[in-house]
């Protein structure tokens, strides 16, 4: 019988060696790409983009807010999968991975949140209203702190991973509402100006730092990812023989 | 969302908006390395400790 080249590879990276070892392959490449998309989208960003006619430079705090605000809910909707895929199929690698991502993606919640406060000050006049949008995404923070405060009031890491996995299924509700807050209630905050089915309301010389920046967010996702499942899987693995091999051959394939 | 092009060049006066665009990259930077940098420390003294442990049970075994 042949054997699917895709179906052994994903087989391999469930291996806590394997994948400790790909991962550290890996991450290197992940940081260079970031950098060299973040220098890009930053220089294009903050020097190139004109200034806008209705708000003037604050504007500028798009590029990291917006990519933010997306990292946020994607990160989520990635912990939710992969918690379907640890409570259905029981795979540890993918219990480590929805673990590591939550502090990032509270990290990005965090800077969305923050990050939109200054420019709504001087675009509103205010840096808080209750408004829709802003009130989902500080609840989004609130289930990440929620999810991570579970993970760490349950000793025992399987158990553990099980509860934070049922969290992010249940809190994935939060992410329709978030996307669509600015359609189903009337906000404060601005409707979508990227429409990917329609034309969208943002200038090209606008658009294009803003999809840079976003694409350079998810190379800092996936290289932070990677490091905080490596320290996670070598903490749960402290006494098992493939931790003893890799500390002893550092870089060595399993 | 559009472009102002007539705006003057070389203007003296500092830009009100300034402060709000440092401190959300400010914001931006600190947040991002504080989130990168924790599992390196963390990496770091797991692997110690790993050594540490790995040694004494070599030793022990020996003696």
């Amino acid at each position: 019988m042949t054997k699917n080249p895709i179906m052994l590879f994903i087989h391999k990276t469930g291996s806590p060696g394997y994948f400790y070892w790909l991962s550290g392959k890996m991450i290197p490449w992940l940081w260079a790409a970031f950098f060299i998309f973040a220098a890009w989208g930053l220089y294009q960003g903050l020097f190139v983009a004109p200034t806008d006619y209705l708000q003037g430079e604050s504007y500028r705090i798009i590029y990291i807010h917006v990519a933010s605000a997306w990292m946020s809910m994607m990160i989520y909707g990635i912990m939710a999968v992969m918690g379907f895929i640890a409570l259905v199929w029981h795979i540890r690698i993918a219990e480590i991975l929805m673990i590591s991502s939550a502090p990032i993606g509270a990290a990005f919640t965090i800077i969305a949140l923050a990050t939109g406060s200054l420019w709504g000050k001087p675009t509103w006049g205010t840096y808080w209203v209750w408004d829709a949008r802003l009130t989902s995404e500080l609840v989004l923070l609130f289930l990440y702190l929620g999810i991570l405060g579970l993970h760490a009031a349950i000793e025992e890491p399987r158990k553990a991973a099980r509860a934070v996995a049922l969290l992010a299924i249940v809190g994935i509700v939060n992410l329709p509402i978030i996307h669509f807050s600015v359609k189903w209630w009337n906000t404060l905050h601005q409707g979508s100006t990227i429409n990917l089915a329609g034309e969208s309301t943002i200038d090209i010389s606008m658009l294009v730092p803003m999809l840079v920046m976003a694409i350079a967010t998810k190379f800092f996702y996936g290289a932070v990812l990677l490091s905080r499942a490596r320290v996670l899987l070598l903490t749960q693995d402290l006494k098992k023989q493939w931790a003893a091999r890799t500390i002893k051959n550092p870089g060595v394939k399993p | 969302m559009g472009s102002e092009n007539d705006q003057e060049p070389g203007s003296e006066t500092m830009n009100p908006h300034l402060p709000f665009i440092i401190g959300a990259y400010g914001i931006f930077i600190v947040v991002l390395t504080y989130c990168a940098l924790v599992p390196v420390v963390r990496g770091r003294n797991i692997r110690a400790q790993l050594k540490r442990y790995h040694n004494r049970n070599r030793n022990e075994t020996q003696t």
